[in-house]
C-alpha cells in the first residue's frame, strides 16, 4: 500500500489546544518524542489537524487541501506527506495506518 | 515565589504567538494555582501567614472543584500553569490534579521546596511530558537552610528530593530567595546548579507578608549587595524591558497572567489579593474580566513614578507599595534604591 493510501491517526497522548486561532500541540507523556515543547501549527498544518482521524487516507485529506486553498495537487501531496511525517517524529500522528474498513 | 512571567519555551514560534496574539487579545494563557497554604517549613521570609491544617482544608478547593477550574481556564487559552502553595506536594491528590492538569493539554509547572519529593512521586512525573518543577532551595548548609525553614531536616529532605529528581532525569530549576541569612551561600548554590546542570535563579526583593507585617523585610539584603551578586551571578544587571512609563500595572497580571487562591479567589498576584473574584460564585471568564479592571487603571497626576527614567530597573509594582507603603502609588524604598545602583552600574557597563 502507498502512502497517500495510509489514514493517520492522532495520537491519544499529544493534546491539541485552539488559543487565539492558532493550533497548538502538546505533548503530553513521555513516550511522545523526546521533544519538551509545544507546537504551533500554521494555518495549512491545523488545517490537515482538522482532517486527521484515524479514517481518512492522505490522499483524500490532500484533495481536501486542494479544494481548500490554492495550490496543485503534486504540491499539496508533498507538503502533505512531508507534514504527516513530521508529526509522526514529533509523536503527533500514530504512523499512518493501513487504510480502514 | 515571585511574580507572574511566561514561561521561557524557547521556542520562537511560541514568542511570536505570544506577543502577536495573546497579548493583543488578553489571553489568560499563564496561570497559577495555589493548591493549599499549607506547609512542611516554617520559612523565616514567607510571605503567607501559617494556616491552621484543619481550618484550611475545610476551607481549600475541593478534587472536583479544581478541575472544575481547570477546565475554566483551559477553555479561556491557559497554556502555562503554575500548581504552587503553601507546599503543593502536602495534599494528598497532588497527583491526581497534575495529572488533570495534563491531561487538558496544560504545560505544569510545580513550585515547590522538594522536600516531600519522593521516588514513588517522581516514578509517576517521569511518565509525563511538558512539565518541570522550580524547586526553593534556601541554602546549601544545613545550618543556613533550617535557619530559613525553622524545621530540623528539612536540607537533608530537601537534597534527598534534588537527588531523586536529578537521577531520573526529571527537569527541574532552582531558584532561591536572597536574604542576609544566605548571602554568603548564593554563590555556592550557583556553582552547585552548574556542576548539576541546572538552571538556577535568585529573587532579590523579599516580600513583607500578605498580612502587611513587614517582618520579613528585614532580611532583606543591602541594595548595593543585591545588585553586586546580580552582577557575580547573571552578568549584567537585572531590566524590565517590558516596563513603561504612564502606566500603573506594568506585569503580565491581568493581562495574561493570574493567579487563584487554595479557597477559589481569583487574583491578580501573590501580593495583590484584594481586591478579588470568589470562582466559587461565578465563573473564570467573570473573574477574568474583574481583574482586567483592576489591572487597566490609570495611575493618577502625583504617581512618582510616572516619569522616572529608571523604571525599567526598578522591581517596584502597585502590589507591593500597597503591602508596603499601604497605597498603591508610593514608592517602594529599597526597589528604588536598586533601581538606581542598577542604573549607574548599567552606564558604566
Amino acid at each position: 500500500m502507498s502512502y497517500i493510501e495510509k489514514c493517520p491517526q492522532k495520537d491519544p497522548n499529544i493534546v491539541s489546544r485552539k488559543i487565539a486561532d492558532e493550533v497548538i500541540l502538546v505533548p503530553i507523556r513521555q513516550n511522545v518524542g523526546d521533544l519538551e515543547s509545544v507546537f504551533t501549527l500554521n494555518e495549512v498544518g491545523a488545517f490537515i489537524w482538522e482532517q486527521i482521524d484515524g479514517r481518512r487516507q492522505v490522499k483524500e485529506i490532500k484533495e481536501m487541501i486542494v479544494d481548500e486553498f490554492d495550490v496543485s495537487e503534486e504540491e499539496a501531496e508533498k507538503d502533505l506527506i512531508e507534514f504527516i511525517q513530521q508529526l509522526e517524529e514529533i509523536g503527533g500522528v500514530l504512523a499512518a495506518s493501513e487504510e480502514l474498513g | 515565589m515571585g511574580c507572574s512571567h511566561v514561561v521561557e519555551d524557547g521556542n520562537e514560534e511560541i514568542h511570536k504567538f505570544i506577543d502577536n496574539k495573546v497579548r493583543v487579545n488578553e489571553i489568560p494563557i499563564n496561570g497559577t494555582i495555589e493548591i493549599t497554604h499549607r506547609c512542611n517549613l516554617k520559612c523565616i521570609h514567607c510571605y503567607l501567614p501559617p494556616v491552621n491544617y484543619q481550618e484550611a482544608i475545610d476551607k481549600e478547593l475541593s478534587y472536583e472543584e479544581i478541575c472544575n477550574i481547570i477546565d475554566q481556564i483551559v477553555q479561556e487559552g491557559c497554556l502555562w500553569l503554575y500548581i504552587s502553595g503553601g507546599e503543593p506536594l502536602i495534599r494528598n491528590d497532588f497527583l491526581d490534579i497534575f495529572t488533570h492538569a495534563k491531561e487538558k493539554g496544560l504545560v505544569v509547572i510545580i513550585a515547590t521546596n522538594g522536600t516531600l519529593i519522593t521516588p514513588k512521586i517522581a516514578n509517576y512525573l517521569q511518565e509525563w511530558n511538558n512539565y518541570s518543577l522550580e524547586i526553593s532551595l534556601y541554602g546549601i548548609t544545613k545550618e543556613t537552610y533550617e535557619k530559613v525553614t525553622g524545621i530540623l531536616g528539612s536540607f537533608e529532605q530537601c537534597m534527598k528530593g534534588i537527588n531523586i529528581l536529578t537521577e531520573r532525569s526529571i527537569p527541574f530549576l532552582l531558584r532561591t530567595p536572597l536574604m542576609t541569612i544566605n548571602e554568603h551561600e548564593i554563590l555556592k548554590i550557583k556553582k552547585y546548579a552548574g556542576r548539576m546542570g541546572i538552571d538556577f535563579g535568585f529573587d532579590s526583593v523579599i516580600y513583607p507578608m500578605v498580612n502587611g507585617s513587614k517582618k520579613p523585610c528585614k532580611l532583606r539584603v543591602s541594595e548595593k549587595d543585591a545588585v553586586k551578586l546580580e552582577l557575580e551571578i547573571y552578568g549584567d544587571v537585572k531590566k524590565m524591558g517590558y516596563k513603561k512609563n504612564n502606566q500603573l500595572f506594568n506585569c503580565n497580571a491581568g493581562e495574561i497572567a493570574f493567579r487563584i487562591d487554595p479557597y477559589g479567589k481569583l487574583i491578580l498576584c501573590p501580593l495583590f489579593r484584594f481586591p478579588n473574584y470568589n470562582l466559587r460564585d461565578g465563573s473564570f471568564k467573570e473573574g477574568w474580566n474583574f481583574l482586567h479592571k483592576i489591572r487597566t487603571q490609570k495611575p493618577p497626576d502625583s504617581y512618582k513614578c510616572k516619569n522616572c527614567e529608571k523604571v525599567i530597573f526598578c522591581d517596584t509594582c502597585p502590589a507591593l507599595s500597597q503591602l508596603e507603603n499601604q497605597n498603591l502609588y508610593d514608592p517602594v524604598e529599597y526597589a528604588c534604591q536598586i533601581a538606581h545602583i542598577r542604573a549607574e552600574m548599567s552606564k558604566n557597563m
